[in-house]
């Protein structure tokens, strides 16, 4: 049976484990608001990475089923969040171990109810925020902008790049617009925690 | 880092088509100067492009210590914890070998898109002329592995009798580019079919896919199965799992290196 977190954790930021205070900073983002959740909704989290992407995906299930959640700095206040229907929902996961951070920044692919011991709780599936604007962005590329000079007097084989560069400064380009799209229209914190990643 | 592939093409991406397609389909064809295969990792919010053969030899060398996963001492639930040596470890005791999953690989290699295209014959002569599973064992025997190791493995019925694969599309008419095509993920594939351990451990913060990790397992007398799981193993997946009170990761691995000649 899980414990409940601590009574000397008033402002919900901590859980202790072994012993170790463990410090979560969670905050759902999108363009409209964002809302730090208090550690008192927290039921569970799961990261999850493999070999074939670096893209991480993970699960966090928490109590309240509700969009109306707890703020972290007033307990006794709630607030609304709103998901926009575009997709473009955020939430920002801040870990601290012995003053070891590590922020991940997710998009919320999902969300379902479920009942545990009578109780509803909120599942949000969870992947790696890049994967979200590489699925969703197009944009023309050709490895002709890679080549210098007058490329239509070129054969077949001399148009031709090296993958790894190719590769690399596609990724760039496509870093560049993800930092861009974020600079413009979001919140200061918004921007904060995307450029983060 | 970025690792330099050994090949070139020529590409341009379409509007139906979304970076990450895009970005899929040129890793598909990346490998390095030695033919071995490329990843994309993610190491301290930067993208890194690192060959598999740097990784491991870089590993031997201790030279990148982002790259090491840390100590784990693998505990017979049977064994006193006082037998055990002193070390700077974690201590597991739910851990798993297996080697089951090599036919998930074979039927991935089966039915993966992509074929080598000889545009002088017409034809694509991944799998030669029947196209069946004995056929596909040699090829990787014969252009994958060394000539020390061989693939045992039980096949069923399923797999050996697929005759069935996707073939490509490609604009590309050069013959030396074309044979790149998805030899990256042929590559990667080939990873699972080393000997895989995989094991549950308090949570270990730090772990990530790419790196390594030392085990120790002792036994009273040095035998096949302590012999296999002493040593260096590479990590291919995590999953932490965070509850109120308590943190544990779930963590897969394998000793590709088994299987690569010359390492």
């Amino acid at each position: 049976m899980s414990k409940a977190p601590e009574i000397n954790n008033p402002v919900g930021t901590y859980l202790t484990i072994d012993g170790e205070k463990i410090f979560f900073n969670i905050t759902l983002i999108n363009k409209k608001e964002n809302i730090p959740l208090p550690i008192d909704n927290f039921i569970e989290l799961i990261i999850e990475e493999d070999l074939n992407s670096p893209f991480y995906k993970g699960v966090l299930r928490v109590k309240n089923y509700k969009n109306r959640f707890d703020l972290q700095a007033v307990p006794t206040t709630q607030k609304n969040f709103n998901f926009i229907e575009t997709g473009e929902n955020f939430i920002s996961i801040e870990i601290n171990k012995n003053n070891i951070s590590k922020l991940y920044v997710f998009f919320i692919v999902e969300e379902t109810i479920s009942v545990e011991n009578g109780e509803k709780v909120k599942n949000i599936y969870i992947e790696d925020a890049y994967l979200y604007r590489l699925r969703n962005d197009r944009s023309l590329f050709s490895t002709t902008n890679l080549l210098q000079g007058d490329v239509t007097q070129l054969s077949d084989n001399d148009r031709q790049v090296n993958v790894s560069d190719e590769y690399k400064i596609y990724y760039k380009q496509v870093l560049m617009v993800i930092i861009l799209q974020r600079i413009c229209g979001l919140s200061h914190l918004t921007k904060l925690a995307l450029l983060l990643i | 880092m970025w690792a330099k592939s050994s090949n070139k093409t020529s590409f341009t991406s379409n509007l139906k088509q979304s970076r990450l397609e895009a970005l899929d389909f040129l890793l598909d064809k990346a490998i390095d100067t030695n033919s071995n295969s490329l990843f994309l990792f993610k190491r301290n919010n930067s993208f890194e492009l690192r060959s598999i053969n740097d990784l491991f030899v870089d590993n031997l060398a201790a030279k990148i210590k982002n790259n090491f996963g840390g100590n784990f001492t693998l505990v017979n639930e049977q064994m006193q914890s006082e037998q055990m040596p002193q070390v700077l470890s974690t201590k597991v005791t739910d851990f798993t070998v297996y080697n089951e999953n090599s036919l998930h690989t074979l039927e991935q290699l089966l039915n993966h898109k992509v074929i080598r295209y000889d545009f002088n014959s017409k034809k694509f002569d991944f799998f030669n002329s029947d196209n069946t599973i004995d056929n596909t064992l040699n090829h990787i025997r014969d252009k994958f592995l060394n000539k020390r190791t061989t693939i045992n493995r039980e096949s069923n019925d399923r797999v050996s009798k697929n005759i069935l694969y996707k073939i490509i599309y490609t604009t590309n008419s050069d013959v030396n580019s074309s044979r790149f095509e998805g030899r990256n993920t042929i590559l990667k594939n080939l990873i699972s079919l080393s000997t895989m351990l995989s094991y549950k451990c308090k949570g270990i913060y730090n772990v990530a896919p790419g790196q390594f990790i030392n085990t120790f397992y002792n036994t009273a007398i040095p035998n096949k199965h302590s012999k296999k799981l002493n040593g260096s193993w590479m990590v291919v997946g995590y999953k932490h799992t965070f509850t109120i009170n308590t943190f544990y990761s779930e963590i897969a691995c394998t000793k590709f290196h088994e299987l690569i000649e010359d390492i």
